[in-house]
């Protein structure tokens, strides 16, 4: 429990943080790395929230971020079936990849950031033997 | 029967996809306006008081990522700056030859006269050299002139560049004529000669009336006729003697000659 209102308080810290100053998303990598820990029913669940947060602090369209995060855990949740999503490579080319396309425009600014921070967390995951997915319940 | 794993997944997703569809279409129809104004109100606080404290510390990122980029732009202004003050001093200069070529245009010399501004680029006593040469058409002998007013001859050309002798150098002697303001016709004619850099009229006959004030112009002969050399400052007259004489006054003064004109055809 406390983990998880632990987690809760960190995206919404988080979201605020990208809605004033922070100029790239890191919110998709909090997403992409929380369905990496977490279960499928959980990085959903993060999915859904980190979007809703994102979507009040900026003042969008609610829901829409929170379409777009989800579309990239079931993503990931499908790669994971049969590949390691934690290696760095995968992780440094999904964090890019959503990077360039999350603003509907190429942006290659963000691409390069979320793929470079990407592949850190990757070898982080690597160096650090962090347990994966489902070993780690909220 | 309990449900495959992957099926369970599954389900969550589209659970959570349909409650995200269900969102985007209250939100865009303005029915959940009220919620949002009632949670974005402590957001927007919250969110001032982030955007205050990020100030600091973008100051600390932006002095180190950007010292390189300010050097950079420091340099690149201060080169703008001085080509700025060589743009600014050509324009300086044009518009001192254009306030020239004005009084030129102004100055009652025949029109059948071409002139050729040139800039004094030298000075000594009794010399003046200029900016335009054989290059630009001068010729040994040509005459210089400023207004109505006679400078001094070419008396060396060089590919770029040419000397000129001022009225004032001691080589030179000119044939005047003098003319008395008010008055037509001229009262007398001599030779102006300089005597230590002193312009000195001399040969004037004692019959002749020269009085101070009165206007030494050129005759002619080797010079361009009735342009303004300078004007009787003090007669010097000995009735025993044939000639009398005369300190002349130049009607500009030679040293602050910046911009002259070479009379290239008349």
């Amino acid at each position: 429990m406390k983990i998880c209102l632990a987690i809760l308080l960190l995206i919404f810290l988080l979201s605020l943080i990208q809605a004033t100053f922070l100029p790239f998303n890191l919110m998709v990598l909090v997403v992409l790395l929380g369905n990496v820990f977490c279960s499928a029913n959980q990085g959903f669940f993060l999915a859904f929230l980190g979007g809703l947060f994102l979507d009040l602090a900026t003042g969008g369209l609610l829901g829409i971020s929170s379409l777009k995060l989800l579309l990239i855990s079931l993503f990931l949740r499908l790669y994971s079936r049969r590949f390691d999503p934690t290696h760095p490579v995968f992780l440094g080319m999904m964090g890019g990849l959503v990077g360039f396309l999350w603003e509907g425009r190429p942006d290659w600014k963000e691409a390069f950031f979320l793929g470079v921070m990407g592949f850190i967390c990757g070898l982080l995951l690597r160096f650090l033997s962090i347990p994966q997915q489902g070993k780690i319940k909220i | 029967m309990k449900i495959p794993k992957g099926k369970r997944e599954f389900k969550w997703f589209w659970g959570w996809v349909i409650g995200g569809f269900l969102l985007v279409f209250l939100d865009w129809r303005g029915w959940l306006r009220p919620v949002r104004q009632l949670i974005e109100k402590p957001i927007l606080v919250m969110e001032e008081k982030i955007f205050l404290c990020r100030w600091p510390l973008e100051q600390v990122s932006l002095y180190f990522s950007s010292k390189k980029k300010m050097k950079e732009e420091i340099e690149k202004l201060e080169a703008q700056v001085r080509n700025l003050a060589v743009d600014q001093n050509k324009l300086a200069e044009c518009l001192e030859e254009n306030k020239h070529i004005r009084r030129l245009l102004g100055a009652p010399l025949p029109s059948s006269w071409k002139f050729l501004p040139a800039r004094v680029v030298g000075r000594k006593e009794g010399i003046i050299r200029i900016d335009k040469g054989e290059k630009s058409g001068v010729k040994m002998g040509m005459s210089v002139v400023s207004e109505n007013i006679l400078i001094g001859r070419i008396k060396a050309v060089e590919e770029g560049m040419s000397i000129v002798y001022l009225p004032t150098n001691e080589e030179e002697k000119i044939p005047v004529l003098v003319r008395r303001v008010g008055k037509e016709g001229f009262q007398a004619q001599g030779m102006l000669v300089s005597v230590g850099g002193q312009l000195v009229l001399e040969r004037v006959l004692q019959t002749e009336d020269i009085q101070t004030g009165d206007l030494v112009v050129s005759k002619g002969e080797e010079w361009l006729p009735y342009l303004l050399i300078g004007k009787i400052e003090e007669v010097l007259s000995k009735p025993a003697e044939v000639y009398q004489k005369a300190k002349v006054k130049p009607l500009v003064e030679y040293d602050n000659l910046r911009i002259v004109f070479v009379v290239i055809s008349n």
